[in-house]
């Protein structure tokens, strides 16, 4: 009998078969296997490779100024193979000294505008004055100083460091990085790698209709009780708002001086008895968050022409907690209309303004800090220089002083209309190339984003004395040059005169408001085309990575000139008051300013964070709910007359762990001024958070 | 079941878990060609000398933040005790040295006041309110000043002082009113 063969594989087997392969595909899906990092993209990245003269093949030995200073190939105990980098500083005047990749073709990392990239090494270092240094290669300019990322702590085992880069420049092809040795002491290094750590976004679909690219305007349903015609963002949140006498000659004359704080989660404003006629004054945030007003006006002008405005040399303390204006001693001159910059050592300088007599103030006028006074006449350094009304003076990463050329009223200063001013040496060097340096009268400068990246950008103005047409222009300069000048920008975007009328080609604005937002970009709005009127429509959006504005962004419906001024909240919206024309009316509303970010999805959501005390050059500790794209520190505006010269965007370059960010504050005080901060961070949805407080020290 | 059936059973379940292996290291492995994703990568390693990192970040709950400080609760960011972090000092860059200008020349004390007109503001304080702002200089293109006056909210606008603009031309120190 022939038996039928047996197949190979029963019906059982088969089954049996089928078991196996979907449970090994169950359990090899499901269960977190192996991550596969991405590629490091560095050539050697273990100095494993020497050349003929036994240093690291794509590496070179890097720095400037005044050291002795060994490089060396060390076998000893590295961190892994053969190889460590040692740089060895014995003594340092200046200057600094790197281990960097070596900026060519063949050995620099190719990297795509945009991404952004986790670089770490292995180190130890007898000195915390380290710091990561990074280069890119621009397709226009050649190799450039891109940023620092973080500093390293002291440690004499092995440590490893990743920072996440910020997103690579637009016309980036290439970067280099090393670590930089800026104090006496001995570094290793050993390990590097840089990754790829570009984060998907996610679904950015917006259904807000024209708000998804230019934002939304709220008039808020109440008005302001005073004329908000200097505002300042408190360490809590709140605005205070002060008018003095609000240039109305009868509340002078009355001796009624107001100042309100405005509580913008709940729209609530709280009077505060005021001391003085604090309008035209200047103002800043100290150390701790209180708030510094200096001067303010003693006298209006009389109409035969008499007498100017004057100044008054008195100055008071405002106290977010207390709610109250405390007395310090006085200035050394009268100061109407003054400047007001914080340094990096938390003392404040005042230049320019009227004096009692209503004569220009030339003394320079000095706030110590420690001591909670103004120094002496003969106690601060003097160049007896008179710098015009509200001058624009923006700390620099040195702690010189960029006198920009904004100013309030008239032409701008004699020669080019902008220098740098040193307080220790006591000089001021012209800086060239600023456009129609007269009529830039109430045109706003702003540090751009990041501070790292020392660039200014000086946007539109005119001239109240001749009283042409406001202008278009816009200049920018690079403060990282050797020898910066001002080189032109794009022009401001048109806008609209009342009824809707376009401005002509050649028309701009003055007045202008420039905010600077927690994605790194420049809100840019308000603002008229002449003296006290004719307000101007146009608001936009300037990106610092592509010097680009992108025009139509939604218009503030209230005029918003002579007087007026907008301000970050630390929600991320932007809140707009005040404007004074010609004929003497003054419009109270509030208008809130909603950009195109919050229209994207919801917000990044900072868990928790280390402290609010952040010490420079510190790694600070926050958790968040998802993946972030940038963090920053942006100081709380303080601002009159378009000016605000303190305001700056500090980056903070991050170190990532999942949810759990480390976030690198700068060494250097003088790019983030001591004080209280809006600590946001950015989704990769490009959707800020709300602001945590911390405090800069 | 015969020793050949179990061999070639074996056999099947090997080749089969072979396959799938393959084919899952193929999807999940990227070449080095691959890994310049837009993706997001694994977390990387993180900042070994975060004290307490190797017990793994504590991610503190999410709290609802109070109504009007919407505060963050605190996490921990060094070790209680032991000796203090020695203190980077400011690292700043040698930038803007501007090397072959000259300083401005250094201006003597002062014996006098320096000189600011009176009419600082652009406005003609002649006319008006001191608040008001009757241009110094109207803008160009202005061919009739009581127009645009008119046109700019100005009313009953009074002589206050010399009719510099020649806009009293009835003399009843009213401007613009005939």
């Amino acid at each position: 009998m022939n038996r039928r063969p047996l197949p190979l594989l029963s019906r059982r087997d088969r089954v049996r078969i089928a078991q196996v392969v979907i449970v090994t595909l169950v359990l090899v899906l499901a269960v977190p296997g192996k991550s596969f990092a991405g590629a490091n993209l560095l050539s050697n990245p273990g100095l494993e490779v020497v050349d003929s003269t036994g240093f690291p093949v794509c590496w070179e030995q890097s720095g400037w100024g005044d050291s002795t200073h060994k490089y060396e190939v060390t076998h000893t105990a590295p961190h892994s193979g053969a190889n460590a980098m040692k740089v060895t500083v014995s003594a340092i005047t200046s200057g600094d000294r790197k281990a960097l990749m070596l900026e060519n073709p063949s050995c620099a990392p190719n990297v795509t505008p945009g991404h952004q990239y986790d670089v770490s090494t292995w180190y130890k270092t007898t000195t915390p004055n380290t710091v990561m240094t990074m280069f890119r290669h621009d397709v226009a300019q050649g190799w450039v100083y891109w940023t620092d990322l973080a500093t390293l702590t002291t440690t004499t085992a092995w440590k490893q460091k990743t920072v996440r880069t910020p997103p690579v420049p637009a016309n980036t092809d290439q970067i280099v990085w090393g670590v930089t040795i800026y104090g006496v002491g001995v570094l290793q290094t050993d390990d590097y790698a840089m990754v790829d750590a570009t984060q998907a976004a996610p679904g950015t679909s917006c259904s807000a209709g024209p708000a998804c690219t230019a934002g939304a305007w709220q008039v808020m349903p109440f008005n302001s009780p005073v004329r908000g015609i200097h505002a300042v963002v408190l360490k809590n949140g709140n605005v205070l708002l002060v008018a003095g006498s609000g240039n109305d000659p009868a509340a002078f004359a009355a001796g009624t001086f107001k100042t309100a704080v405005y509580n913008p989660r709940n729209g609530t404003f709280a009077d505060v008895p005021t001391p003085a006629d604090l309008f035209c004054s200047g103002h800043v945030q100290l150390a701790d968050g209180r708030v510094l007003i200096m001067g303010g006006n003693k006298d209006y002008p009389a109409a035969d022409g008499s007498h100017g405005y004057k100044g008054l040399k008195d100055s008071y303390i405002f106290d977010p907690d207390t709610m109250a204006y405390t007395k310090v001693n006085d200035m050394t001159a009268g100061s109407w209309y003054p400047s007001a910059t914080v340094l990096g050592n938390g003392d404040v300088i005042s230049l320019g303004g009227l004096g009692e007599d209503s004569g220009g103030t030339v003394a320079t006028q000095y706030f110590k800090n420690s001591e909670q006074r103004w120094l002496g006449l003969n106690e601060a350094n003097q160049t007896w220089s008179f710098w015009g009304l509200y001058p624009s003076m923006v700390l620099m990463q040195d702690g010189r002083l960029f006198y920009t050329g904004s100013h309030v009223f008239g032409n701008g200063l004699p020669g080019t209309g902008s220098s740098i001013y040193d307080y220790t040496a006591n000089t001021i060097t012209p800086v060239t190339g600023l456009q129609r340096k007269d009529e830039r009268d109430q045109s706003m400068s702003v540090l751009l984003p990041p501070a790292q990246d020392q660039r200014v950008l000086t946007i539109g103005g005119g001239n109240i004395d001749s009283n042409p047409d406001a202008n278009r222009l816009t200049d920018l300069i690079d403060l990282k040059q050797a020898t910066p000048v001002y080189k032109p920008g794009p022009l401001l975007p048109s806008g609209k005169m009342t009824g809707g009328v376009a401005q002509t080609a050649a028309q701009g604005k003055m007045y202008v408001s420039a905010v600077l937002l927690p994605d790194g970009k420049v809100f840019e709005t308000g603002g008229a085309l002449h003296n006290r009127a004719d307000p101007v429509y146009e608001a936009s959006m300037f990106n610092p990575a592509t010097n680009t504005f992108t025009p139509g962004m939604a218009t503030d419906p209230v005029p918003r000139g002579y007087h007026s001024s907008a301000f970050l909240l630390p929600d991320g919206r932007v809140m707009s008051v005040g404007d004074n024309p010609g004929d003497g009316t003054f419009d109270m509303r509030v208008s809130v300013y909603s950009p195109p970010y919050l229209f994207k999805g919801g917000r990044p959501q900072i868990l928790s964070m280390a402290g609010a005390q952040w010490p420079y050059g510190t790694t600070k500790q926050i958790t968040v709910d998802g993946p972030i794209l940038k963090a920053s520190l942006i100081r709380p505006e303080a601002v009159t007359h378009s000016s605000d010269p303190n305001q700056r965007y500090v980056d903070l370059p991050m170190t990532v762990t999942g949810n759990t960010i480390g976030l690198n504050l700068t060494s250097n005080p003088n790019l983030a001024p001591p004080g209280w901060y809006m600590l946001y961070v950015v989704g990769t949805n490009g959707v800020p958070s709300v602001a945590q407080w911390v405090q800069v020290k | 079941m015969t020793r050949v059936r179990r061999s070639v059973l074996a056999l099947a379940v090997l080749g089969v878990l072979g396959v799938v292996a393959a084919g899952i290291w193929l999807v999940a492995a990227p070449g080095k060609q691959d890994a310049a994703p837009v993706a997001a990568p694994a977390p990387r390693p993180t900042d070994s000398s975060w004290p307490g990192l190797a017990a793994g970040p504590s991610v503190a709950a999410s709290v609802p933040p109070a109504a009007d400080t919407p505060a963050v609760p605190s996490s921990p960011d060094a070790p209680a005790g032991g000796p203090a972090e020695p203190v980077a000092e400011p690292f700043v860059q040698n930038y803007a040295g501007q090397p072959g200008v000259k300083p401005l020349k250094p201006l003597p004390s002062p014996t006098k006041k320096h000189y600011v007109r009176p009419n600082v503001d652009g406005c003609d304080h002649n006319y008006g309110e001191v608040t008001q702002c009757v241009p110094w200089t109207f803008p160009p293109g202005t061919t009739d000043k009581c127009a645009w006056l008119a046109e700019h909210g100005f009313k009953k606008l009074k002589v206050a002082a010399a009719d510099r603009q020649k806009l009293d031309t009835d003399g009843n120190k009213i401007a613009c009113d005939n």
